[in-house]
């Protein structure tokens, strides 16, 4: 925001630009309002990530018993029991969380794996898809919080910006304007001041 | 003739593995070592044609391969009906595992190649005309007229509870079947025991199999029946009645399962199918040591010869995958199956 020249010093000038400081401070107050909720919503989505840990051990212990199969059964038996399943088939949705878009992963069609004749596999095949469908749950979670991030990035800097820069300068600008019309009125009323004494003198009082 | 074909399965049984040949096998860092390791044995003529870079289905191929040469010398010096009954026997397990196959793809709408099959030609001859099919309903009676007429009644329980494990019991249910009738036809009684073994091991799989999957048993009696074993005679009534942690301990009844009855109720109770598996699958082979050692002159030997050489076929098939999958020896020994005769 630029100085306004001296033209512009105004009073309807003043005003504006007071109605403008009153539009970006209660702008600030909205903006930190949303970034206090994206912490908070942030804290909350991290809260639930943290079990990922837990999920990578599960998969860990599962992909040794997986090994113990694929060994046993070999692959091409493997493959041929995935043959008779039905891949699954999924959605991604988007929701609005105050303005951000947080993907949502719908699972259409769950894969049958009761069609697998061989029990061990079925078994397995079994924990593996309920341990997918939680990576599936917290992997969209990390997809939401990392577009949170990115909406908090960018509110942040637009916060700064309103507080270290567009504020000061509009009311560097008031300040100026201000003192401006004051050094306007003061002359107005030295000059009508003077042109009063001025007629005394002339009416001779 | 018939002593012949005993005095054969003695001879070719020297070439069987041996459990310094696992240990060998065992300590190699990777498939290549493996494969080089392997060809020092009696399956160097198949190991040196498989291509540098070995696939899982050309080393499958492979065993086969020298399998299908140790029952071709069997057949070979056989009297017509035990030539026909080999066949059969040798055969038509792996022609049942390639029908699985097709069934499954067909039922989950995958495509499958004649390549990824066992070269098998039994009853099913062309098996371009099942997968040239689409339906598996159309599959089901295309085998149906070729030697597996129980899979139409298992196609009708399928079409209820959507379980194509009662297909695949069906399929093994007319293989044992047709298996009791030609030694039934044949006269050969001396196989009836191992046979009859045999398909109990079976039996007792699918049992459990269709319990834990809480499948209406008596709806697949006539199926299970087909079997043929001791035990399916003995025990069906307990194991329509029973859970299948209590029903385990009835087999009690039978001396050859004592031994596996405890980890078999503890597989179970932890649903460590697996490990289920490997009980049923090692018992089996421990029957097929046993006959070897105290049938040296029977027919039985012969296939408790061939039934070794299945296992063998298995433990190499499992030290492969185990190779590929950069598994070390202690992790790969417990599903090996040494047979120490």
């Amino acid at each position: 925001m630029s100085l306004p020249s001296q033209a512009s010093a105004t009073l309807g000038t003043l005003l504006r630009l007071r109605e403008q400081l009153q539009l970006v401070r209660r702008g600030k107050e909205i903006l930190e309002m949303k970034r206090d909720q994206l912490i908070r919503e942030i804290y909350r989505l991290l809260d639930e990530i943290k079990r990922r840990s837990e999920l990578d051990e599960e998969f860990t212990a599962l992909y040794s018993r997986m090994k113990e199969a694929y060994m046993v059964r070999g692959p091409d038996e493997i493959s041929s029991y995935s043959r008779a399943v039905s891949k699954p088939s999924f959605r991604v949705l988007y929701e609005s969380l105050m303005g951000v878009r947080i993907p949502h992963i719908d699972i259409l069609k769950e894969p049958d794996l009761d069609k697998i004749t061989d029990p061990a596999l079925r078994e397995l095949a079994k924990e593996l898809w309920e341990l997918m469908k939680k990576t599936i749950a917290i992997g969209s979670k990390e997809m939401a919080v990392e577009n949170l991030s990115h909406e908090l990035a960018y509110i942040n800097r637009v916060v700064n910006s309103l507080e270290k820069n567009i504020i000061p300068q509009l009311q560097e600008n008031i300040r100026y304007i201000e003192v401006r019309i004051q050094e306007i009125t003061l002359s107005e009323f030295v000059r009508i001041k003077k042109i009063r004494d001025l007629l005394h003198k002339r009416r001779g009082i | 003739m018939e002593t012949y074909v005993v005095v054969r399965a003695h001879g070719l049984r020297t070439h069987l593995l041996k459990p310094e040949d696992y240990e060998k096998l065992l300590g190699t860092a990777n498939v290549k070592e493996f494969i080089y390791v392997l060809s020092d044995t009696d399956y160097r003529n198949v190991v040196e044609q498989l291509p540098e870079e070995v696939e899982a289905s050309d080393f499958r191929k492979a065993l086969f391969k020298k399998y299908m040469e140790r029952v071709n010398i069997l057949e070979k010096n056989s009297p017509d009906g035990l030539r026909q009954f080999l066949r059969n026997y040798a055969l038509g397990r792996f022609e049942v595992v390639n029908i699985k196959h097709v069934l499954r793809a067909k039922a989950g709408g995958s495509s499958i190649s004649v390549h990824e099959l066992f070269p098998v030609k039994l009853n099913v001859v062309k098996w371009n005309e099942p997968l040239g099919l689409e339906r598996l309903d159309d599959v089901v009676r295309y085998l149906a007229r070729r030697g597996y007429p129980t899979l139409d009644i298992a196609f009708s329980i399928y079409r209820r509870n959507r379980l194509l494990d009662v297909l695949e019991c069906a399929l093994e249910a007319d293989y044992y079947d047709s298996l009791h009738r030609l030694i039934e036809k044949l006269k050969l009684r001396e196989l009836e025991d191992i046979v009859r073994e045999e398909a109990d091991i079976r039996w007792l799989y699918w049992i459990i199999d269709l319990k834990a999957r809480r499948a209406n048993l008596s709806e697949v009696k006539s199926i299970l029946d087909k079997y043929g074993g001791k035990a399916s005679e003995e025990l069906w009534s307990h194991a329509l009645k029973y859970e299948l942690e209590d029903f385990i301990f009835f087999l009690s009844r039978f001396r050859r399962y004592r031994r596996i009855i405890p980890q078999l109720r503890r597989g179970l109770r932890a649903r460590d199918y697996l490990l289920v598996e490997d009980l049923l699958r090692k018992r089996l082979y421990d029957m097929a040591v046993h006959y070897l050692l105290y049938e040296p002159v029977s027919l039985t030997y012969v296939l408790s010869f061939l039934l070794l050489c299945e296992a063998e076929m298995c433990n190499l098939m499992i030290l492969f995958s185990g190779k590929k999958a950069r598994l070390h020896a202690h992790e790969l020994r417990p599903f090996i199956f040494l047979p120490l005769v």
